[in-house]
């Protein structure tokens, strides 16, 4: 998007494309399915700011998985849309347990 | 090229306002004025009654005011010192109009600033990399001064932008892009 080589029009990314975006990342991240998070993006200070609120897999240590989660989320989104993100803020709700059998 | 000092003066023409009203108003003005004190000058020397007032009797009545004639004088003194100040700034503000002259090899061209503003939100836009609903630009005179708003995640370096706007406006020629100040917001929005 900078102006390196010099390839008339520009790349949009809408909003709404970028929420997906880190929807999916947090639930790969997070190991949990992406319907059942919810994403907010923000603007902070010029950079982008991730916020997640859902569940995380059960595992031993919940808060270090995710702040590595939170981590991960900030690597990932800003490599694959290429704009920076300055922060990620996780809200957890509850567990997902890894072999949740729904039988219906 | 015997056109040159023409076309120099159509485009002062059109982007300063013309004082050829204002001179000719003032003029004719002191024109009748000396032609009255002319007229009752010749009419004392050869000793007839005067036209409206002997210039005399008036200077003599002014340095021995009664009531009523002080405020009659204050009130044209008043009307006087506005005229003036009028006058004076008529003639020292430069009349610029929202026009700007352009180099160009034939004739005088001349532009609206808005285009000139345009021009440098456009530029600023595309060095930015942001959409060009979210620079904004204003010019005036030789001035430009370009407004940001940044895309989240993506920083603006206010050097480049200002780089090419100064670029872009002197490719018009004369003194544009000379004096541009660019401004970055510091919060963004996502598209």
């Amino acid at each position: 998007m900078n102006p390196g080589p010099v390839v008339p029009g520009r790349v949009e990314i809408t909003a709404r494309a970028l929420t997906t975006l880190a929807r999916a990342v947090a639930a790969e991240r997070l190991g949990v399915p992406a319907k059942r998070l919810r994403v907010g993006l923000d603007d902070a200070q010029g950079s982008l700011a991730v916020e997640v609120t859902g569940p995380i897999r059960e595992q031993s240590d919940i808060v270090a998985a995710a702040t590595a989660a939170s981590e991960g989320i900030k690597q990932r989104v800003g490599e694959l849309s290429g704009r920076r993100v300055g922060r990620t803020h996780i809200e957890l709700t509850g567990i997902v347990r890894a072999h949740e059998g729904r039988v219906r | 090229m015997s056109t040159q000092p023409l076309e120099r003066r159509l485009r002062r023409r059109s982007i300063h306002r013309s004082r050829s009203t204002a001179v000719a108003v003032t003029l004719a003005v002191v024109a009748v004025i000396a032609a009255w004190i002319g007229t009752e000058a010749v009419l004392q020397a050869i000793g007839q009654a005067p036209l409206l007032a002997d210039p005399q009797t008036v200077v003599d009545t002014a340095l021995q005011p009664d009531a009523a004639f002080t405020s009659i004088v204050e009130v044209i003194a008043g009307a006087l010192v506005v005229l003036g100040i009028i006058l004076v700034v008529l003639a020292l503000t430069p009349g610029r109009q929202h026009r700007s002259g352009i180099d160009h090899d034939r004739g005088a061209v001349i532009i609206d600033t808005r285009i000139l503003a345009s021009t440098a939100a456009n530029a600023a836009a595309t060095a930015a990399g942001v959409p060009e609903s979210n620079t904004s630009a204003s010019a005036k005179g030789h001035r430009t001064q370009v407004h940001v708003v940044p895309l989240s995640g993506i920083p603006v370096d206010t050097h480049t932008v200002e780089q090419a706007v100064r670029d872009r406006l002197g490719r018009l020629g004369g003194k544009h892009g000379t004096a541009v100040t660019v401004h970055v917001e510091q919060k963004g929005t996502l598209t």
